[in-house]
């Protein structure tokens, strides 16, 4: 019995040491709940919001959100927290006269073409044999809407490479990564479309940085955005992507003087 | 000087906790940290073209102090000049100049032939196709790894590995090499070829080498000046000879005897290491050696003499142990 004890107290021991991650675990569990929770009191409590989200519309969004999701969903933050900071692999970028941000960025882009590849085929298939998605009917808008998937896929590249670089401070960053991944799962538009948060989240859910990295994207793919929406998406990608890139460098200057360089 | 240290330490904050449960608990509220010093106030220089050894028991400071003047680590305090360079900026004209190699960790991608990393690398430091093609043919002659190149990087043996990890590092041909390790868990035959090697590149391109192992084979037969450091400070830094005549307090004699001689009767001369008849080794103390070996050649039937300096590794064990500087 003794034994088990020892076991059971080892293993306390170690849940202590990384409380974080036991207090995120059951965080995800709440939030869960929370998020279907914000997403039913808004579709059902807001006349206004349910009148414009239709079956269809409803349709289009998740089979649209296939593809944004498996293009422009950037998850470079777990290779720069894991292996190259806390793994100390990032020695061996910083020893070559290279842009660490710009390695990864196109290490990252072949994965994001390839899975956005599977995306797209998927896409195609249900289209011919299921249902047809709504798209954008006016082509003089095409330009603008490619431009917000490039500024998108920038911006959700500079947003992963910030959380990743926060492992210059953590001890375990499991449990960081835990938390960015419910904060994205909420403000990206990946569970619930913004416009049916309710009143009180939805002015704020619309306006910050990652509503622009899949949730706009795929609102202007879908053709629910005017001329004049379109390029107030553009410019606010564009003002989040300078804010965004002023606190990289500020986090990074500060990160890369805290690495350690263990193991390597 | 290529390389100039001033007053360099390097501290780090690190978590304690006491064993036990209660402990953990403890600390859930209260976390004691601790700072370490790895390297405490050292300073030399290294001017060009010198290959120099810098060794030390593990922990004590070597891979620390070759990071920070790699530019990977930010110094807590005291000056670092690499090149004319501070190296912390990691200005790219600085690392287009330097390499670092550490024995146990790669920069090759795994699944692919070495061949696409040095390709990497010639893009990476604007290498031009001739001084590519030329530099590498150079690099993998003298390894003799000329046919692997093509080879997957998982399918190498480690010695195999380890020579591609120096052509990466040597592709761009760096002025200061930092080689921490290289020759850690290779077998004595492939040790032997990569020393050659570093003393072939330092010998030819004039480059300014900072040598760590732990092997004093490697130090005794590539660095002539070597710095020893220990719990972070410098204990010694000078030639090897120099070292020994310092702190070897001893010398050996190695006689092959004639005829059998009681091992006591050899031991009036001084320790008697090892006997092994023709064979005997006498520990005596350095400044009698030669009355020694006069007292052996007149007194006992000595066919072959030699007055032999002890095991480097001895010596240094005594510099440790000693913690004179």
């Amino acid at each position: 019995m003794r034994r088990y004890l020892t076991v059971f107290l080892l293993y306390a021991q170690h849940a202590l040491e990384y409380k974080a991650r036991s207090f995120v675990w059951f965080f995800v569990i709440f939030m869960d709940a929370m998020i279907y929770l914000l997403f039913w009191r808004g579709a059902l409590s807001n006349p206004s919001t349910t009148g414009v989200w239709t079956f269809s519309e409803a349709v289009s969004y998740y089979l649209l959100l296939l593809i944004a999701g498996s293009f422009l969903q950037v998850h470079i933050e777990e290779e720069v927290a894991f292996e190259d900071i806390q793994y100390g692999r990032l020695s061996q970028y910083l020893l070559r006269p290279f842009s660490y941000y710009k390695f990864k960025f196109f290490q990252e882009l072949p994965w994001r073409i390839i899975q956005g590849g599977f995306g797209l085929l998927t896409l195609i298939g249900i289209s011919l044999f299921i249902r047809r998605p709504e798209l954008i009917h006016d082509m003089a808008t095409i330009p603008i809407v490619l431009g917000i998937i490039a500024s998108a896929y920038m911006l959700c590249f500079l947003y992963k490479m910030i959380v990743g670089s926060l492992a210059f401070w953590t001890i375990d960053f499991s449990g960081l990564h835990n938390i960015q991944t419910i904060i994205y799962l909420l403000f990206s538009g990946v569970l619930v479309p913004l416009h049916l948060l309710p009143d009180s989240i939805r002015g704020f859910a619309l306006s910050q940085p990652i509503a622009y990295t899949l949730y706009y994207p795929v609102r202007a793919v879908q053709g629910a955005l005017s001329v004049t929406e379109l390029w107030r998406v553009l410019g606010m990608q564009w003002f989040w992507f300078i804010l965004l890139y002023v606190a990289y460098r500020w986090i990074w200057t500060k990160g890369v003087k805290e690495f350690t360089a263990v193991g390597q | 000087m290529v390389i100039s240290v001033s007053h360099l330490s390097k501290h780090y904050q690190v978590h304690k906790k006491e064993p036990g449960f209660l402990a953990s608990v403890e600390s859930l509220f209260r976390r004691k940290t601790e700072t370490i010093t790895a390297v405490d106030d050292i300073s030399f220089d290294i001017a060009q073209g010198e290959l120099v050894g810098f060794i030390g028991p593990n922990g004590a400071g070597k891979t620390t102090t070759l990071k920070c003047l790699s530019g990977l680590l930010y110094p807590s305090a005291g000056n670092v000049s690499v090149l004319g360079f501070t190296p912390f900026e990691r200005n790219h004209a600085f690392l287009s100049r330097i390499a670092l190699v550490m024995g146990q960790k790669n920069q090759l991608w795994w699944d692919l032939p070495a061949q696409e990393t040095f390709l990497l690398n010639k893009e990476i430091y604007g290498i031009s196709d001739i001084d590519y093609q030329k530099h590498l043919s150079d690099l993998s002659d003298l390894l003799e790894v000329k046919e692997m190149m093509k080879v997957p990087v998982r399918k190498l043996s480690l010695g195999e590995r380890m020579k591609m990890e120096l052509i990466a590092a040597l592709i761009h041909k760096p002025e200061v090499l930092f080689l921490d390790e290289p020759t850690i868990g290779l077998d004595v035959v492939m040790q032997k070829k990569m020393r050659d090697f570093i003393a072939t590149y330092n010998r030819l391109h004039h480059a300014t080498i900072l040598l760590t192992s732990h092997y004093m084979e490697d130090v005794r037969q590539l660095a002539r000046r070597i710095i020893i450091i220990d719990h972070g400070k410098i204990m010694y830094d000078g030639t090897l000879d120099r070292l020994i005549a310092r702190y070897a307090k001893h010398k050996l004699l190695s006689v092959v005897l004639d005829s059998y001689v009681p091992p006591e009767k050899l031991g009036t001369i001084g320790e008697l290491i090892t006997y092994d008849f023709p064979k005997a080794v006498i520990k005596v103390k350095r400044n009698a050696s030669n009355l020694a070996a006069a007292e052996l050649l007149r007194d006992f039937p000595v066919d072959d003499l030699n007055i032999e300096e002890p095991d480097i590794e001895d010596v240094i064990r005594d510099v440790f142990t000693s913690k004179v500087s």
